[in-house]
């Protein structure tokens, strides 16, 4: 508690030093802390009812790419790091990279920028250069040289997947191929990963690992990609998920487990989602949906997502805004599933607050211009003071998914 | 059985035109339950109220909040001034009852004190305390079919879903429109210009169908019905984001529905 505390006075007090890392902290501090008010016992904060028209929203998706795009030019690589207001850049995190390879090509779809095909293929090329011998990737930043990680590999495999549908080139195709070989090798009898799993022990958000493995399947017809995703979806929701939809570990902490961070829910979520929508299996649908329903009845309720919720779905914790992209995917997708039109409107509500937050209103460097904070208000515990490139990259996806969303469904209302 | 309405202001239209409705039909209501009393109590200090109870509603916060917003919709769907007249001539010899919050102990006695009693309801919500008084059947306008549109901004749904407008009387329970319906009517819409057209219209017919619920009711010739909801949250509807309004206003513009 002690180096917590210490950790955060000198965050603090470093941060308020610089003029511009000062004002970013200073505007946090006005628009979160004095901003809330209280009205018969409700804490009414003023990023519930902000609300932003198209152009704002392609502004802040232009915003969100460019910044990405500095983040990978930061680097020394063809990675992307995230960007600390104590210490700086940091080095690049292939996990994260990986993932952000397909959110660049799907923007460089939407907006014909044909040019950011070669950030995503820069960032493949060094991704493959870095890949193990095992066929899996490391964990954390290039600087902290970590043995591979499962969930980080199969984060990685998505951009080859994305890659490899881009370009037919069989390079990424093989190193996918690789890395799932490497994923089902280690898988445990019960379809849980332990071996080489964050921190050594199994995570339900490992079904996020499940929906790259299924991909690969789609394209190699391997069943054995196929049968060792189906293991680790059963895992996850028959000893994992309560009937609440909450699930079992699912934190990324050990000291927190009976609390998850709505971006490892989310992960889980998400990746029983994409699941079930590849193996169009209605148990995997109806397991993802029964927990991203509960996250819609909070939000509705609440007006916002805590950071972390226990097992009666009792929030606790600042926003974390990775999470809330997260969610507000998860439902847009649901949109698409199922067309009710609830789902869309929540994630344009949520999708409001977080443009909100990106929207800080002060002048800043091209370091964090456009840049989604890892919590709101940016003290908030989790990446306390820092932009965490994954929060940015599943910002820019909720935008991007949320465009094509509303237009679908003005199509379908017949209002276009 | 008596019948009873609550509201916060006698001037508030939605209360009016549900007392003409119940007028028409023939049904001259028992009592009136004026609830937040401090502003009527006041207002009645200064002689207001008995002087003339149309100069209460000029005083009145929600008219006045009303002109202020622009709601040129509602001076287009309002009751007549003969119908207006009607409504004053009854309140002024009404027996109207001053009241604190719908949910306080006073008013949850005041009720019991009632005996049995159907009331139109406008009080917003209703604690579990007043909802479990077996004296009381009270019921709701909802401006829309139910159980497809529970829930709020139900008239924008409906029209983005491009379905038919309807209005219902339902008892209020303690979900969302959940209550059992007693009586829903479909309502032939014209081509309006803008949501809050269609708002006002609809509400204004959903309310004018009150007094038709509560009559049925008396004469035994409507019954409560059973609706069927899942009770999900996710298959209720909320207020429309203002993107979609947008895009809905254009659509209704262009005639298209």
């Amino acid at each position: 508690m002690l180096t917590g505390l210490l950790r955060y006075a000198r965050n603090f007090s470093v941060s308020l030093l610089f003029k511009r890392e000062r004002n970013i902290v200073l505007r946090d501090f006005f628009r979160y802390s004095l901003g809330q008010r209280v009205i018969n016992n409700q804490t009414i904060n003023p990023w519930s009812d902000k609300t932003y028209n198209e152009t704002e929203r392609s502004e802040a998706l232009t915003k969100t790419i460019n910044w990405l795009l500095h983040s990978q030019a930061s680097m020394s690589d063809g990675g992307f790091g995230s960007y600390r207001i104590i210490t700086g850049w940091t080095t690049s995190y292939p996990e994260t990279s990986g993932y952000i390879i397909p959110t660049l090509l799907r923007y460089a779809e939407q907006v014909q920028k044909n040019e950011i095909l070669t950030n995503a293929i820069r960032c493949g090329d060094w991704l493959i250069t870095i890949q193990k011998q095992s066929g899996g990737w490391q964990g954390e930043y290039m600087a902290d040289n970590r043995a591979e990680v499962v969930f980080n590999t199969g984060q990685i495999i998505r951009g080859m997947v994305g890659l490899y549908k881009q370009t037919n080139d069989k390079k990424y195709l093989d190193s996918a191929v690789k890395a799932c070989d490497w994923l089902c090798s280690i898988q445990e009898d019960d379809g849980c990963w332990k071996k080489s799993a964050f921190m050594g022990v199994p995570r339900v958000y490992d079904s996020y690992v499940d929906a790259p493995l299924l991909q690969v399947y789609e394209i190699t017809k391997n069943e054995l990609y196929k049968q060792k995703a189906v293991n680790n979806l059963n895992w996850v929701i028959d000893k994992k998920q309560l009937e609440n939809g909450w699930f079992e570990d699912c934190d990324n902490t050990i000291k927190h487990n009976n609390k998850p961070i709505l971006h490892t829910i989310a992960y889980t979520i998400d990746g029983l989602l994409e699941s079930g929508l590849l193996l169009n299996d209605k148990k995997v649908l109806d397991a993802a949906i029964k927990s991203a329903d509960k996250l819609f009845e909070l939000f509705s309720k609440h007006k916002y997502l805590s950071g972390r919720f226990d097992r009666n779905w009792k929030g606790s914790q600042d926003i974390i805004c990775t999470g809330c992209a997260q969610i507000s995917i998860i439902w847009l997708k649901l949109y698409k599933l199922t067309k009710n039109i609830q789902y869309l409107n929540a994630a344009m509500k949520m999708n409001d607050q977080l443009i909100f937050i990106q929207d800080r209103q002060v002048s800043e460097s091209a370091d964090t211009k456009g840049a989604m904070p890892g919590s709101y208000p940016l003290w908030g515990r989790y990446e306390a003071f820092n932009f965490p490139n994954w929060a940015t990259k599943y910002f820019a996806d909720s935008l991007l998914l949320e465009k094509e969303c509303l237009q679908e469904a003005i199509t379908l209302s017949g209002a276009k | 059985m008596k019948t009873g309405l609550t509201t916060h202001s006698l001037s508030n239209k939605d209360f009016r035109e549900q007392l003409y409705s119940m007028l028409q039909q023939g049904i001259k209501p028992d009592f009136i339950i004026l609830h937040y009393s401090g502003r009527y109590r006041f207002s009645k200090a200064f002689g207001f109220i008995k002087k003339n109870l149309r100069q209460y509603k000029l005083k009145s916060i929600s008219y006045i909040l009303s002109r202020s917003k622009g709601n040129t919709s509602v001076s287009t769907y309002k009751l007549s001034a003969e119908a207006e007249k009607e409504t004053d001539t009854f309140l002024s010899l009404a027996k109207v009852i001053p009241a604190n919050g719908i949910n306080s102990a006073s008013t949850i006695a005041l009720i019991k004190s009632m005996g049995y009693a159907i009331i139109a309801c406008n009080s917003g919500k209703l604690n579990a305390a007043v909802l479990n008084l077996n004296n009381a059947i009270f019921l709701n306008v909802h401006a829309s079919k139910l159980p497809a549109y529970r829930g709020m901004n139900n008239v924008e749904w409906a029209l983005w879903e491009n379905q038919n407008m309807y209005g219902t009387i339902h008892r209020i329970s303690k979900g969302i429109d959940e209550g059992d319906i007693l009586l829903q009517d479909k309502i032939e819409t014209p081509n309006l210009q803008t949501i809050a057209e269609y708002r006002a219209y609809s509400f204004f017919k959903s309310n004018a169908l009150m007094g038709k619920a509560v009559k049925g009711y008396l004469d035994k010739k409507l019954s409560f019905t059973k609706q069927e909801v899942s009770g999900k949250p996710i298959d209720q509807y909320y207020v429309m984001h203002p993107i979609l309004k947008e895009y809905l206003n254009k659509k209704i513009s262009k005639q298209v529905i």
